[in-house]
C-alpha cells in the first residue's frame, strides 16, 4: 500500500488529542475548526466511530455476547463483596481511649448482668421442644452433578419462590468462570460449548444464585462439584 | 498475567479522616452518576465501605462496554478478560487523579483503547503480509497510481470520495495496522465479508479517482 496513503490515513499533528476529540463532539460548543478537521480527516473519523463502537456496548454477533458474558463473569468474581464497617467502629470510632475505657467497664457490667439473669431464668423454665425446622438459603440441585456416568443434557434445580432470575456459572477448580448465564428458569439446557467442557475425570463447580426482580440475592446452591466419573467414558 | 485485581479503595488510598460521617450523603445507588461516584471514592471522609461500594457500582456500569471493546480489539475471550481487568486496575489506581472537568466514561474508554492497543503492539498484531488473492489485483495495480497521485495533502482530498465507514475502515487498517477481524468487531460491521469489503469498493473508488483526477487535473472536481 501506498505509502503516502498510509500516511494520509494516519492521525497527524494536526489531530485534536482523542479524549479532547470525544469530547468535543458530544459538546453543542465544538468550535468549527475541529468539525471541520474531523470532516477532512479519516483517522479522527475512524477514532470516532471506535468511540460509538464502545459506547454500543450490544454485542453484534453471538461468539461476541458469549465472550462478553465470560469476561463480566471473571470481573465480577474477582470484584470483592464492600468491606461492611463495622457497628462497633461507626459507635466508637471518634471516641477518645479514656471514654472507650469507660464504655468497655459498662458493657461488661451489662454482660454479666444478662448473663446470671439468663442462667437463673434456665433453672426455672421447662425446655421446649425443637420444631425441626431449618431455615437455609441453600437451593438444592436436583440434578445428580457428582460422579455421574455420563454428562447431564440438563441441570435442574430447585425453583425458589419470588427468584425472576437464576445467575448460572460453572468453573474451573482454580475459579476461572467458563460459562455464566442468566435464566428465567429453574433448569439449564446444557449448551454444546459446556458439554465439551464435562469431559470424565474433569471437576468442575456449578452454581446457581436465585434473584428477585430488583437483583437481590434469594438464596444459592454454593458451589456444587460437577464431575463426570472416568468409567463413564 | 494481570495481578489479581482487588477493588478496596482502601488499598489505593491510605489517608483517611476517622469518626463518623453524614451517611445520607454517601448513599451509591443506580441513579447516582458516574461523577458523583467518583466523588464518593476520591473524598477523604467517605469510609473504605463507602468508597468501596462507589467503585463497585461506577466499575460494573463499565463491565461490558470495556469487555466488548478487548474482545473487539484482540478477538480473544481469555486474552480480553486480562485486558479487561487490567484496565479496571489502570484505572482504580488512576481515580484519585481523575479530573472533574471530564466525562469519566471518555476516561475509561481511553484506558481501555491504551492497554488493548498496547498490548496488541507488544503482541506484535498486525495485518499479514498475505494478500486476499480479490484484493491483491487491485493493491498491486492501485499503489502505483496512488504513488503518483503526489502531495499528502492531495491525498486527503482524494479520500473524500469514500464514504464515512470505507475512511474509517481504511485509517484502522493501514493507518492503525488492525487486522481486518478486528475492525470488522470495532466497527461492529455485519455484512458477510466484514472489513473487506469495504476496503474492495474503497480502493476502486480510489482508483477511479485517481483517473478522473489525471483526466481532469483537480482533485477538487473528484467530489
Amino acid at each position: 500500500m501506498s505509502e503516502l496513503l498510509k500516511q494520509a490515513l494516519k492521525r497527524g499533528p494536526e489531530c485534536p488529542e482523542i479524549e479532547v476529540l470525544i469530547e468535543s463532539l458530544e459538546s453543542p460548543n465544538t468550535s468549527a475548526g475541529v468539525r471541520r478537521h474531523v470532516a477532512d480527516c479519516a483517522a479522527c473519523q475512524a477514532e470516532v466511530a471506535l468511540y460509538q463502537g464502545f459506547e454500543a456496548s450490544t454485542p453484534v454477533s453471538g461468539e461476541e455476547r458469549q465472550a462478553v458474558d465470560f469476561i463480566v463473569a471473571r470481573l465480577a468474581d474477582r470484584m470483592l463483596p464492600p468491606k461492611r464497617e463495622s457497628v462497633f467502629a461507626r459507635l466508637f470510632g471518634s471516641l477518645t481511649p479514656v471514654r472507650m475505657g469507660a464504655f468497655a467497664m459498662a458493657a461488661a457490667v451489662v454482660v454479666l448482668g444478662v448473663g446470671l439473669t439468663t442462667q437463673w431464668r434456665a433453672r426455672q423454665v421447662e425446655p421446649v421442644a425443637e420444631t425441626g425446622i431449618v431455615r437455609s438459603t441453600k437451593i438444592r440441585v436436583t440434578t445428580p452433578l457428582e460422579n455421574v456416568s455420563r454428562a447431564p443434557a440438563e441441570i435442574a434445580w430447585q425453583a425458589v419462590e419470588g427468584a425472576t432470575t437464576y445467575d448460572v456459572s460453572v468453573a474451573e477448580v482454580d475459579r476461572t468462570v467458563v460459562f455464566y448465564n442468566k435464566f428465567t428458569t429453574s433448569v439449564l439446557p446444557v449448551p454444546a460449548d459446556l458439554a465439551r467442557l464435562l469431559v470424565p475425570g474433569k471437576t468442575l463447580t456449578f452454581r446457581v444464585t436465585a434473584r428477585d426482580s430488583a437483583g437481590k440475592e434469594l438464596a444459592t446452591t454454593g458451589a456444587v462439584t460437577l464431575r463426570v466419573d472416568v468409567a463413564g467414558r | 498475567m494481570t495481578p489479581e485485581l482487588t477493588l478496596h479503595a482502601a488499598d489505593c488510598i491510605g489517608d483517611r479522616h476517622s469518626g463518623l460521617y453524614s451517611d445520607w450523603m454517601r448513599d451509591v445507588s443506580p441513579n447516582t452518576s458516574d461523577e458523583e461516584l467518583v466523588a464518593v471514592f476520591n473524598d477523604s471522609r467517605s469510609s473504605a465501605a463507602q468508597r468501596d461500594r462507589a467503585v463497585n457500582e461506577l466499575f460494573s456500569r463499565y463491565h461490558s462496554k470495556v469487555a466488548a471493546w478487548c474482545f473487539r480489539v484482540v478477538g480473544d475471550r481469555d486474552w480480553a478478560a486480562d485486558l479487561a481487568q487490567e484496565t479496571f486496575l489502570k484505572a482504580l489506581r488512576a481515580l484519585p487523579g481523575f479530573r472533574m472537568d471530564a466525562k469519566f466514561s471518555t476516561w475509561i474508554y481511553m484506558i481501555a483503547r491504551n492497554s488493548s492497543f498496547n498490548a496488541r503492539e507488544a503482541r506484535a498484531m498486525r495485518p499479514s503480509a498475505e494478500v486476499d488473492p480479490e484484493m491483491a489485483d487491485e493493491s498491486e495495480r492501485i499503489d502505483e497510481i496512488l504513488e503518483s497521485a503526489g502531495e499528502l495533502a492531495q491525498m486527503r482530498e482524494m479520500l473524500r470520495v469514500l464514504d464515512d465507514t470505507e475512511r474509517a475502515v481504511m485509517a484502522l487498517h493501514y493507518g492503525e495496522e488492525m487486522t481486518l477481524p478486528a475492525v470488522t468487531r470495532l466497527l461492529r460491521l455485519d455484512n458477510q465479508s466484514g472489513a473487506k469489503a469495504y476496503i474492495v469498493s474503497a480502493k476502486r473508488k480510489l482508483k477511479s479517482a485517481v483517473a478522473r483526477w489525471k483526466s481532469s487535473g483537480s482533485p477538487e472536481r473528484l467530489s
